[in-house]
């Protein structure tokens, strides 16, 4: 079932279409509060709150292409709200200054590939863990944005919509976030003997 | 030209336009520009490909998925809302 016919289920009130909608988004919104809120309990309340909410309005949504960005606009807002309720940080923009790497830093170390093979299952592991543990480290603004981008694929024109910012500001914060990635898988590989 | 002589200041320039040329939305002539530094600048290269490989584990991430009990309150929610909007 495409987005059209989802969102025409919706709207006729079809029996069986919120569970298509749960199906469809369900994974997609708890992953993204469990990366945004960090804990499960946080997680599951966004994911409840927003997947009631987009269903009840998403019978005003006129076009279905815009289903899905409009169903994120509504879990990055939840989010936010969350976030306003626990510890207060501002967006501080990082100057890139502070992100450029040093002269002495070897690039050709290497960054994990990300295609192993069936018998490395250990190394696929522990490298989803630093990475989750890199995505965690940075700061919630720069994370949202790379998690639209480099997760769920949104453009950045989409992302900008999303989170009501100007496309200018999503690049920013994509190539911060991106770079402090880099930086920490590089770093994290420094430590256990693969460099 | 090698990697120890050339100007940095390219290097600095080009750093603040990485991820756009990784996406692909650098204009043509912008993009020669990154292709004609990494000839000269393989510290450059490397270090596009470590962002690249970078990206790609972002990618490569498995999204968790929601758990039976959230999914179950969930629908029970939803029936409980349509019962009360529609009341037999």
């Amino acid at each position: 079932m495409d987005n059209a016919e989802l969102l025409r289920k919706i709207r006729d009130d079809e029996p069986g279409a919120f569970e298509a909608f749960v199906d469809r988004f369900g994974d997609r919104i708890y992953g993204f509060g469990v990366r945004m809120c960090g804990e499960r309990e946080d997680a599951r309340d966004v994911a409840q709150d927003t997947l009631l909410q987009a269903y009840r309005s998403l019978k005003k949504l006129k076009h279905p292409e815009a289903l899905r960005s409009w169903v994120f606009r509504v879990v990055s807002n939840a989010c936010l709200m969350k976030r306003r309720k626990g510890n207060y940080q501002t967006n501080r923009e990082i100057p890139l200054e502070d992100l450029m790497p040093g002269e002495s830093e070897d690039f050709s170390a290497a960054i994990p590939d990300p295609a192993p093979g069936a018998d490395e299952e250990l190394v696929l592991s522990e490298t989803r863990e630093a990475v989750r543990a890199a995505i965690d480290l940075l700061p919630p603004h720069y994370r949202m944005v790379l998690m639209l981008r480099d997760m769920e694929h949104f453009s950045t024109r989409e992302a900008s919509e999303i989170l009501d910012i100007p496309e200018s500001t999503v690049k920013m914060r994509l190539h911060r976030a991106r770079l402090m990635v880099r930086g920490e898988l590089a770093g994290s590989e420094a430590g256990n003997g693969q460099r | 030209m090698t990697h120890h002589d050339h100007d940095r200041r390219e290097c600095r320039s080009l750093f603040e336009q990485l991820s756009e040329y990784m996406d692909g939305e650098l204009r043509e002539s912008a993009c020669s520009r990154f292709d004609e530094h990494f000839r000269d600048c393989p510290r450059c290269e490397q270090f596009v490909e470590q962002m690249r490989k970078a990206v790609r584990l972002v990618e490569g991430m498995p999204c968790p998925k929601l758990p039976d009990e959230v999914r179950r309150a969930l629908l029970a929610s939803a029936e409980a809302l349509d019962d009360s909007a529609n009341p037999s």
